[in-house]
C-alpha cells in the first residue's frame, strides 16, 4: 500500500485530503506543522508528500528545502497544497522543488488525478 | 502798391516796422542788410501809430509785424522802390518765409519727439535740448542748457564719463552709447532712470556736435522684468505642482500596492476555509458515508454551488485587482481569431444547450496580435452574460470584422436587453443590469469590469447596444497581426 503524507496545520483539511486519499486506497499519515512534517518523512518513508505552505514552525518551502537537501527524498514527489493563487508563488514552489501546485479549494477530481499521476 | 515816399536812396531804406508785443521781424531787417541794403527802421508797438506814421510817408517800406508763420508781412512800398527791387524783397521775405517755417518744423519735431534729445559741444556743454530731456531730466531747459553733460551722469560715473565722451569725439559715428550695458541717468531728484542712448556727430557752423538721443527704458525694463518674474513663477509653480504630482504618484502606487497585498491575502484567508466546505459538500454528494435522502442532497447541492459561486467572486477580485494594479502581463501572440472562437463557445456550449440557446460563429478568420489566454477570457465572458440573460430558445451570435484598423468581434443575443440608461455603468465593478428590479442575478458583477480591463489593456474598446426586449449586442475590438488590416 502506497503512503502520502499530508502536512498541514488545519485539522478539516487533513481530514478532508484523508478521507478522499483513504478511499483511493493509499495510506495516510499527517502532520500539522513543517518540522512534523520532515520528521514523519525521515520515519516514515512516504511515497507522496502534499505540503501547505503556510505552516507554523516551518513553512512549506522550509520543509522542502530540508526534504531535498536529502537523498533519500531527492526524487520523492512532493506536492504544494496551498491556498496562495498567485502566478509568482506557483514559480516560486516550482522553482524551490515542489513537484506539484495545486490551489485551494481542491475539486476532489483534480486531487484524486495528480495523486495519481504522480504514485501512477 | 502805395508810394510812401517819393526821395529815397537806393541804397537806403527806411523801414518802418510794427511790431506788436517787441516780437522781432529783426530778421527780415538782417535779410535787407544782407541783401545791401541800408536799413533805418522805426519801430512802433500798435497797429493805430503804425497806421498814423505810414500816412506820414517818410518811409521806403512798411513792415506789419503782426505774424503770420512768424514772417512779419510785407505791408507796404515806396515808390522809388522799383519792380526790382520789390521782386527782390518777395524773395526775401519768400526765402526768411521758408527759413521760418523749416525752423519752426524743426522745433516742432524736436519738442514733439518721445525721446529726450541733447545736443552737446566740443567742450561737453548741452547747447540744445527739447521737452522730453526737460521731462526725463527733471531739469528746466534753462538749468540744462549751458551745463556739462555730466550733470545728467550717475554719479559715481562722472569721472569716467569725461573720458569716454573724448574717446567718442576721437571716432565720432552714429551709434549706440554702452552698447550691452545697463545705462542710467541721474535725475534732478537723483532718481535713476534706465536708458537706452543714441550718439550721431553733427556740424553745426563748422563746429563739431554730438546729439544724443535718450529713451526712457523704465516701462519697457519693468515689462521685461514682469516677464521674466512670470516665467520664474510659472517654472517655479509648474515644478512644485511636479513635485506634487511625483508624489501623489508615490502614494498611489503605494496604495495600489497595499491594495493587492490586501487582495492576495484575503483571497489566501478566504480560500482556506472554502477548501474544506466545498471539498467536504463533494464528499458528502458523493454519499460514499452514507446514503443522503432528497432534501440532503438539496442542501447539500445548495452548500456546494453557493461556495462554488463564492470562490468565482474571490477569483474575479483577485484577477481585477492584478489587473487594476499594472500587473497584468499580457502574452501576446499572432493567432487566428476562428479557433479561439470555437475554444471559448466549446466552454460555454453546456450551459448554452442546456437552456436550448443557439450558439453560431458568423465571421471570418482573422489574424489577431493578442494575449490568447485573454482573448477568451473577455469573449467567455460575454458569452456568460449572452446566455445568462437570454431565455430559453433563444439565439447567440459571435461574429467578427475588420474595422479602422482593428478586429472588431461581437457577441449579439435575443435576451431580455439593457435600458439605455445603464449602458456606462454596466462596465462598473459589482453593477448588475436590471438588479434591483428582477432580483440579483447568479454572477459576480465583475465579468464585464473585467472585459473592460482586459479589452483596455490591449488598446482596444468595448461597447454595448442594447435595448429592452430587444437583445443585446456587446463588441470590443482588438489589434490586428502585422499585415492583417484587410479582411480575408
Amino acid at each position: 500500500m502506497k503512503r502520502v503524507l499530508v502536512a498541514d496545520d488545519k485539522a478539516s483539511s487533513r481530514e478532508l485530503v484523508r478521507t478522499v486519499l483513504e478511499r483511493c486506497g493509499y495510506e495516510v499519515i499527517e502532520a500539522s506543522d513543517g518540522e512534523e512534517a520532515v520528521d514523519l518523512a525521515r520515519a516514515g518513508r512516504p511515497h507522496l508528500i502534499l505540503l501547505d505552505l503556510h505552516m507554523p514552525k516551518l513553512d512549506g518551502f522550509g520543509a522542502i528545502g530540508q526534504l531535498r537537501s536529502e537523498a533519500a527524498f531527492a526524487a520523492t514527489p512532493v506536492v504544494a497544497l496551498t491556498a496562495s493563487a498567485m502566478d509568482v508563488d506557483r514559480e516560486q514552489a516550482l522553482a524551490a522543488g515542489f513537484s506539484g501546485y495545486i490551489t485551494k479549494p481542491i475539486r476532489l477530481a483534480t486531487l484524486r488525478s495528480e495523486v495519481e499521476r504522480l504514485l501512477g | 502798391m502805395m508810394p510812401v515816399s517819393d526821395a529815397a536812396s537806393r541804397r537806403h531804406l527806411r523801414v518802418l516796422l510794427l511790431q506788436p508785443n517787441g516780437a522781432g521781424s529783426n530778421h527780415v531787417i538782417a535779410q535787407l542788410e544782407r541783401a545791401g541794403f541800408q536799413v533805418s527802421a522805426d519801430l512802433v508797438g500798435d497797429l493805430q501809430a503804425f497806421e498814423d506814421r505810414l500816412r506820414d510817408g517818410r518811409y521806403d517800406l512798411a513792415i506789419n509785424g503782426l505774424q503770420l508763420d512768424g514772417v512779419a508781412i510785407l505791408a507796404d512800398a515806396a515808390a522809388p522802390f522799383g519792380e526790382h527791387e520789390y521782386r527782390k524783397l518777395m524773395a526775401l521775405e519768400k526765402e526768411a518765409r521758408a527759413q521760418v517755417i523749416a525752423e519752426r518744423r524743426f522745433r516742432e519735431l524736436l519738442e514733439a519727439a518721445p525721446d529726450a534729445i541733447l545736443e552737446i559741444d566740443a567742450q561737453g556743454r548741452i547747447v540744445l535740448v527739447n521737452a522730453a530731456a526737460e521731462r526725463l531730466s527733471g531739469y528746466s531747459r534753462a538749468e540744462l542748457l549751458g551745463q556739462s553733460m555730466e550733470i545728467l551722469t550717475p554719479e559715481e560715473l562722472r569721472s569716467r564719463h569725461s573720458g569716454h565722451r573724448a574717446a567718442y569725439w576721437a571716432h565720432p559715428v552714429t551709434r549706440p552709447m554702452g552698447s550691452g550695458l545697463d545705462l542710467h541717468i541721474e535725475r534732478k531728484d537723483g532718481a535713476r532712470v534706465p536708458v537706452e542712448i543714441s550718439l550721431s556727430p553733427v556740424t553745426y557752423d563748422g563746429e563739431m556736435r554730438v546729439t544724443a538721443i535718450v529713451r526712457d527704458i523704465t516701462e519697457r525694463k519693468r515689462a521685461e522684468r514682469q516677464i521674466r518674474e512670470m516665467h520664474e513663477r510659472f517654472t517655479a509653480e509648474l515644478t512644485a505642482a511636479n513635485r506634487q504630482l511625483e508624489i501623489r504618484n508615490r502614494e498611489a502606487e503605494k496604495a495600489n500596492r497595499l491594495k493587492t497585498e490586501f487582495v492576495a491575502s484575503m483571497s489566501h484567508e478566504l480560500r482556506t476555509p472554502l477548501h474544506t466546505i466545498i471539498g467536504f459538500a463533494e464528499l458528502l454528494a458523493e454519499e460514499l458515508e452514507g446514503p443522503l435522502n432528497e432534501k440532503q442532497k438539496r442542501f447539500v447541492g445548495h452548500i456546494h454551488k453557493d461556495s462554488l459561486h463564492l470562490l468565482e467572486l474571490i477569483n474575479d477580485i483577485l484577477d481585477l485587482s492584478r489587473i487594476e494594479s499594472g500587473r497584468l502581463d499580457l502574452r501576446k501572440e499572432t493567432f487566428d481569431i476562428a479557433n479561439a472562437v470555437e475554444e471559448a463557445m466549446a466552454t460555454i456550449r453546456p450551459q448554452a444547450v442546456a437552456k436550448s440557446l443557439r450558439l453560431e460563429w458568423t465571421g471570418p478568420g482573422i489574424p489577431l496580435e493578442a494575449d490568447r489566454l485573454r482573448f477568451k477570457e473577455v469573449l467567455f465572458n460575454l458569452l456568460t452574460n449572452a446566455v445568462k440573460f437570454t431565455p430559453e430558445g433563444g439565439c447567440i451570435r459571435v461574429g467578427a470584422a475588420v474595422q479602422g484598423g482593428m478586429a472588431e468581434i461581437s457577441v449579439s443575443d435575443t435576451g431580455i436587453g439593457i435600458a439605455a440608461e445603464e449602458h456606462a455603468a454596466i462596465f462598473d465593478k459589482f453593477y448588475q443590469a436590471g438588479s434591483t428590479t428582477r432580483g440579483v442575478k447568479e454572477g459576480t458583477g465583475l465579468g464585464l469590469a473585467i472585459a473592460k480591463q482586459l479589452v483596455e489593456a490591449h488598446g482596444g474598446r468595448i461597447r454595448v447596444e442594447s435595448a429592452p426586449g430587444q437583445g443585446s449586442r456587446f463588441s470590443f475590438t482588438m489589434p490586428l497581426a502585422e499585415g492583417a488590416d484587410g479582411a480575408k
